[in-house]
């Protein structure tokens, strides 16, 4: 259930980035990431990147170059219309770089163009090719085996909440598809949905965004409202799926419930610096410099839903010894620490990527967009305070919370029993 | 005495290290974050060697360039890796055919980082042990990649095209050759091919040119003793067609056209990239055409690639029409030499490579990749910009007469 509420539906932001070259814009509404919908949701982001909504042309191959004719006579304008996945939920985002030899009027002309509605006959012209595409991609993500490890992990540990939720939408749900049914999904979407916009760049900045919302049409009714999501402790689930692969994938989610707003979020970052996120990292440091048994290896936290994911590619034999050393490593740091060395490292590098924002236009526009959403009223300098502030004892309580609900293994070998249990052999981990 | 150029509002300095290394800083105001790399030029692809005075060359195992780069950070006092992260940088390493590059990203301390670059590049600690340890990381790698279709295809098109020529080896080497290099093979491998007076250094951010010069000058010249020579490669490809099976859901392929070997050249790079985009780019004919076919999706990723002994462009995309899509793609090709390039086409690609290069201004880390990859050039990002607003229809308009020919074209797909 989708919950409403009235408040102002188009929020507008101005971040100064005069020491860039380029001016950015970025555009986006905020959507509940829901199994139902995610399909349509994916097909509609797909209409849009077809670029039919400009009018730039009236068949859909000729329109797609047009489009892309016009980008490059802005100097290689840099466009992307894309879902991008927050935690449970999805934006539907308009981007746009432009160098700052581009007026404001030509630049606000194309992006209007690219965020133009679709109408229904337009939608109707495209679908199917689209619907083609969307298929294809979904039909090729399981190719990459990395990525695909990674990406069934991301499902199973965040369950039936938007966590788990692909944003890319799901092949069995393509066929039920039709141009009205996006279209009046569409229309929800514009209404109901929060609209922001960005701007980094010039300092005559808060005068495009002004022109830029004139150019669009601003929802005055309810908009939609984002409740926290919370995941229930459960047993740890194995999955284990056959694929032909050169080396067996391994990818294991964890549970945290840590707030995205809360000052244990960054403690849980500074674990996963700790641990896994660089070559001087734990896990790094422990499985391959000192055991030998993988090539890559990394623990990240998605900031978003508290979820933590540990990756790597093994040998078969060196599965079980793995997936145990990665959770025995995160037990010790619960129970003990860190070496203060290495806990000082992680909070320099944490400080360090976080200076590092202000250097790029779309980390900053990005950084903007997650406090806003957050509603943190944080800006990097909050962040860097509370890091400096951040004690030892914070990181061993961030490893306790964590629990392990996910072992996904991507493997071409047959799963061997346990001759005592007759459970799968990998489940011998999971004294875990 | 420095040499100071200035390009899209910034000044680029170039310098020479008393040892003979070029040294070409990007001083940035106003960002915080700090690059430095070093380019080595002596990658995958340096597989025969031979010393002054000597009739035969030397072969080096498959992969030992890259092996080298895993091993370089390991030191006699430690991990070189461990010993940036602790003076707060972020390091790391890559090798392709023509290089090895080894790079940090920091904001405090750059000089002590710098330092430390420096150095650990000049000592090698090769051990026995360490070496063997190693063994099980790098087969790790390859299988890694072994994994990526798109990686597998573009190997097995470099098979065909190529018949001699180093390049069309993997560049981590195979399991096997892996398996028998030895500490000693590094430790002479090194020896022969690091000479600090060919390789570049190359600093963006805040910073300041002198200092950087100032330790430059830690770098000492070593004698050269040899050099790395290539087998001669038939003019002819060596295959036109071939399959590999992976069971993939969606097939991938690239489509390769072999070229006569020429030296490089930045000005002739440029014109190639921007023929590439007008033959098959996102707002080519070509690419319009194949879509409304079903054939292509998305536009083929595309490129030109020149070394030492070889060059090639490369095409690659996804999708079940192969055959059709190279055919495609030569009926374009034809096309473009029958008809010329249009002036509105020419201006409006011009723009768009303008706009890419000033981007790479944008920030440290782009900035300096970029200037990585100009290095064997001898040039700077400023001269980029330069060549790519001085370019002119008819530069481009050479490259359609005997560049491409049909008979140098192999289509290689993974299935």
């Amino acid at each position: 259930m989708i919950q409403t509420a009235n408040t102002q539906s188009c929020r507008m932001f101005y971040t100064n980035g005069e020491k860039f070259k380029t001016n950015a814009y970025l555009a986006f509404y905020r959507i509940p990431l829901q199994r139902e919908e995610a399909t349509k949701l994916a097909v509609l982001t797909e209409i849009y990147r077809s670029g039919i909504q400009t009018g730039f042309a009236k068949d859909d191959a000729e329109v797609l170059v047009a489009v892309q004719k016009e980008a490059e006579n802005l100097y290689g304008a840099l466009w992307d219309i894309q879902i991008v996945k927050k935690g449970a939920e999805a934006w539907l985002s308009f981007s746009l770089e432009v160098a700052k030899h581009v007026t404001e009027q030509e630049a606000l002309d194309f992006l209007s163009a690219l965020m133009r509605p679709v109408t229904q006959e337009m939608c109707t012209q495209v679908l199917e090719r689209r619907k083609a595409i969307l298929r294809r991609r979904l039909e090729a993500q399981a190719d990459d085996k990395m990525t695909y490890a990674t990406l069934r992990c991301q499902e199973l540990t965040g369950g039936q909440t938007g966590f788990g939720v692909c944003a890319d939408g799901y092949l069995e749900d393509l066929e039920q598809i039709t141009a009205e049914g996006l279209m009046a999904f569409d229309t929800k979407i514009r209404r109901h949905a929060p609209l922001y916009l960005f701007f980094c760049g010039d300092a005559e900045g808060r005068k495009n965004l002004k022109q830029w919302k004139k150019h669009l049409e601003v929802s005055t009714e309810t908009i939609w409202t984002f409740p926290k999501v919370y995941l229930e402790p459960r047993e740890v689930q194995m999955v284990r799926d056959r694929q032909k692969v050169s080396q067996t994938r391994l990818a294991m989610g964890f549970v945290s419930n840590i707030s995205p707003k809360s000052r244990k979020m960054m403690a849980l970052r500074v674990l996963c610096e700790c641990l896994g996120s660089s070559g001087s990292g734990l896990l790094f440091q422990q499985l391959r410099e000192q055991q030998g048994l993988c090539y890559d290896i990394s623990l990240r936290c998605d900031r978003m839903s508290g979820l933590v994911y540990a990756q790597t590619g093994v040998a078969q034999k060196d599965l079980k010894q793995s997936a145990s050393q990665i959770v025995k490593i995160i037990k010790n740091v619960a129970r003990q620490g860190i070496a203060e060395a290495d806990f000082q490292n992680a909070k320099r590098q944490i400080a360090q990527q976080i200076q590092d924002i202000a250097d790029h236009p779309w980390q900053i526009l990005d950084f903007v967009a997650e406090q806003e959403v957050l509603q943190t009223n944080a800006d990097t300098q909050t962040y860097l305070h509370l890091l400096e502030n951040m004690e030892q004892e914070e990181i061993k309580k961030a490893a306790a919370d964590l629990e392990l609900a996910t072992i996904y293994i991507l493997t071409s070998e047959e799963e061997k029993k346990c001759q005592t249990c007759d459970m799968p052999q990998e489940s011998a981990l999971c004294g875990i | 005495m420095s040499n100071v150029r200035y390009a899209a509002g910034e000044r680029i300095v170039w310098d020479i290290s008393t040892s003979g290394m070029p040294c070409i800083t990007y001083p940035k105001r106003g960002f915080g974050q700090k690059m430095a790399a070093i380019v080595v030029p002596y990658g995958a692809n340096g597989l025969l060697w031979r010393q002054k005075g000597a009739v035969r060359a030397e072969q080096f195992p498959k992969g030992i360039a890259h092996f080298i780069e895993h091993k370089l950070f390991v030191q006699s006092w430690g991990d070189a890796l461990h010993r940036f992260a602790k003076q707060g940088a972020v390091a790391n390493a890559f090798t392709d055919g023509e290089r090895t590059v080894y790079y940090f990203t920091c904001r405090e301390e750059f000089d002590k980082n710098l330092k430390l670059l420096l150095d650990f590049v000049q000592h090698p600690y090769f051990t026995k042990e360490n070496v063997e340890k190693e063994k099980g990381i790098i087969t790790s790698e390859i299988n890694l990649y072994d994994n990526r279709a798109d990686w597998v295809g573009y190997y097995q098109m470099l098979d065909m095209l190529y018949t001699n020529h180093c390049v069309k080896y993997p560049i981590a080497g195979t399991a096997d050759s892996v398996q028998y290099t030895t500490a000693e093979d590094l430790q002479k491998v090194y020896d022969a091919c690091y000479l600090p007076q060919e390789f570049t250094l190359v600093c963006v951010g805040d910073v300041q040119p002198f200092q950087v010069l100032q330790a430059a000058q830690s770098v000492k010249r070593k004698e050269k003793k040899g050099t790395v020579v290539f087998c001669h490669e038939p003019e002819a490809i060596s295959e036109k067609y071939r399959e590999y099976h992976m069971n993939l859901r969606q097939p991938v392929f690239q489509i390769g056209f072999k070229l006569p070997e020429r030296k490089k050249n930045l000005a002739e790079k440029m014109a190639m990239d921007f023929l590439l985009d007008l033959w098959a780019g996102e707002s080519s004919a070509f690419f319009a055409q194949a879509y409304q076919k079903e054939y292509l999706d998305e536009p083929l990723g595309r490129g030109y690639f020149c070394g030492e002994g070889y060059a090639f462009c490369a095409f690659s995309g996804s999708g079940s029409k192969a055959e059709a899509t190279a055919e495609l793609l030569l009926e374009a090709w034809k096309k473009l030499q029958t008809e010329g390039i249009s002036k509105e086409d020419f201006q409006r690609l011009q723009k768009k490579h303008i706009g890419q290069i000033l981007r790479k201004f944008q920030s440290v880390q782009a900035l300096g990749m970029a200037q990585i990859d100009l290095a064997s050039y001898g040039a700077d990002v400023g001269e980029w910009f330069r060549l790519s607003k001085e370019l002119h229809k008819q530069d481009v308009e050479k490259l359609l007469q005997n560049t491409i020919q049909e008979d140098k074209m192999v289509l290689s797909i993974v299935r």
